[in-house]
């Protein structure tokens, strides 16, 4: 440690090298050892220390014991004004209410309103573009569905019908080697 | 509780008096007076934890000095009785909280103080900061006359040209003799921030009384 570095931590800490920190008393110690100027700096921030606790007036023992007791009674003072919980009777549980039918109605059909392409109603901004649009698709999506189940419908069914084709290409050939 | 269930005997017992006293064989003795002085305050936080009256007066007893001279230094001797009141109200009605807190009691306590003493300057300040300049009191000045001053005046009346929160650290370092970490603590600041104060405290301190030498 130089006396620069010592200088600087004085100006930090003060005199009393127990509250420096641990890593730097050591080497100022050493320093103090072969510095006179060190010992200069040391005596005179210990004298800016003393300075510093120079101690207040003491409130007198008679003031300090008042002031226990005032201490105490606002204690209770406040313990006796705390609001206490009050005690309800048990309020029985309600039964939840069941939405009214018209509600229920507004709901589906608000439900459904926006299903119907070209049918949404506005929002509240008035734009009913994108109804529209999520409206139209779930329409065509459920045509395509709907598409599909005949188509599948058919297939299975296929069989039947073009045994039952058959069947009258045969009826008709009897008939006509029957009119021959 | 100890290791095996049962009910460790407290190191206080109460003495005929109603006060609280050491047990003698309550184990490891601590090794310094302030060691000494914690354990008797968290022995004592935790009697006022469950309620106890006779502890919490005690802790009074302890400490109330102390925090009239920290709120003195920092808001003025008009308020501080009545600032240091409020501390200890607060400290009971917060008394659950200090078993979850890790500080120490008297760190805890400080902290209160300097909070409570804040709290009042911006209340009688309207608009007012920690910054703001603190109004000088003539009588401590260190302006007038040098012959007809004692030197403990002038440095009040150096102490009471700096900002708060020098003067706070200050006070807290040198006054209740804290370490630097524990103002830190005690400011909720980081320790690099307490340095800087204490550094330009002292600083300005001395060039303060320095001015008034040549006077």
């Amino acid at each position: 440690m130089d006396i620069r570095e010592f200088s600087s931590l004085l100006a930090v800490y003060g005199g009393r090298l127990d509250k420096w920190p641990h890593t730097h008393r050591l080497p100022a110690m050493r320093l103090l050892e072969r510095s006179a100027d060190a010992l200069v700096l040391l005596e005179q921030a210990r004298a800016l220390d003393a300075d510093l606790r120079a101690q207040e007036t003491a409130t007198s023992p008679d003031r300090l014991r008042a002031m226990e007791d005032d201490i105490l009674a606002r204690l209770e003072l406040e313990e006796e004004q705390a609001p206490r919980p009050e005690l309800h009777e048990p309020v029985p549980p309600q039964p939840q209410a069941r939405a009214k039918p018209a509600a229920r109605r507004r709901g589906q059909a608000a439900l459904w309103a926006g299903l119907r392409p070209g049918r949404a109603a506005p929002g509240p901004s008035g734009h009913s573009g994108a109804r529209f649009v999520v409206g139209s698709m779930t329409g065509f999506g459920l045509s395509m569905v709907l598409l599909a189940g005949v188509g599948l419908w058919i297939g299975t069914h296929l069989g039947h019908i073009s045994t039952y084709s058959q069947q009258q290409v045969l009826a008709y050939y009897s008939i006509d080697l029957w009119l021959r | 509780m100890g290791a095996d269930g049962g009910m460790r005997p407290s190191a206080f017992v109460r003495a005929g008096h109603g006060g609280l006293v050491m047990r003698d064989n309550s184990g490891a003795a601590p090794s310094s007076p302030t060691e000494r002085a914690e354990g008797i305050d968290e022995a004592l936080m935790r009697l006022v934890a469950n309620g106890d009256r006779q502890a919490f007066r005690q802790l009074i007893q302890r400490h109330l000095d102390r925090i009239i001279i920290l709120a003195r230094r920092i808001v003025g001797p008009a308020e501080s009785e009545d600032i240091a009141q409020e501390v200890f109200l607060k400290i009971w009605r917060q008394r659950q909280q200090h078993g979850t807190e890790v500080l120490h009691f008297k760190t805890w306590l400080y902290r209160v103080a300097v909070n409570q003493c804040l709290d009042w300057k911006r209340r009688a300040l309207p608009g007012g900061t920690e910054e703001m300049p603190d109004i000088e009191d003539p009588g401590a000045s260190p302006f007038v006359e040098v012959q007809n001053l004692e030197r403990a005046e002038l440095v009040k009346g150096a102490i009471a040209q700096l900002s708060q929160r020098q003067r706070i650290a200050i006070t807290l370092y040198y006054q209740e003799d804290l370490q630097a970490s524990e103002v830190a603590e005690i400011m909720q600041c980081e320790l690099n921030a307490v340095e800087s104060l204490l550094k330009r405290g002292r600083q300005k301190l001395r060039e303060n009384l320095e001015k008034d030498a040549f006077l």
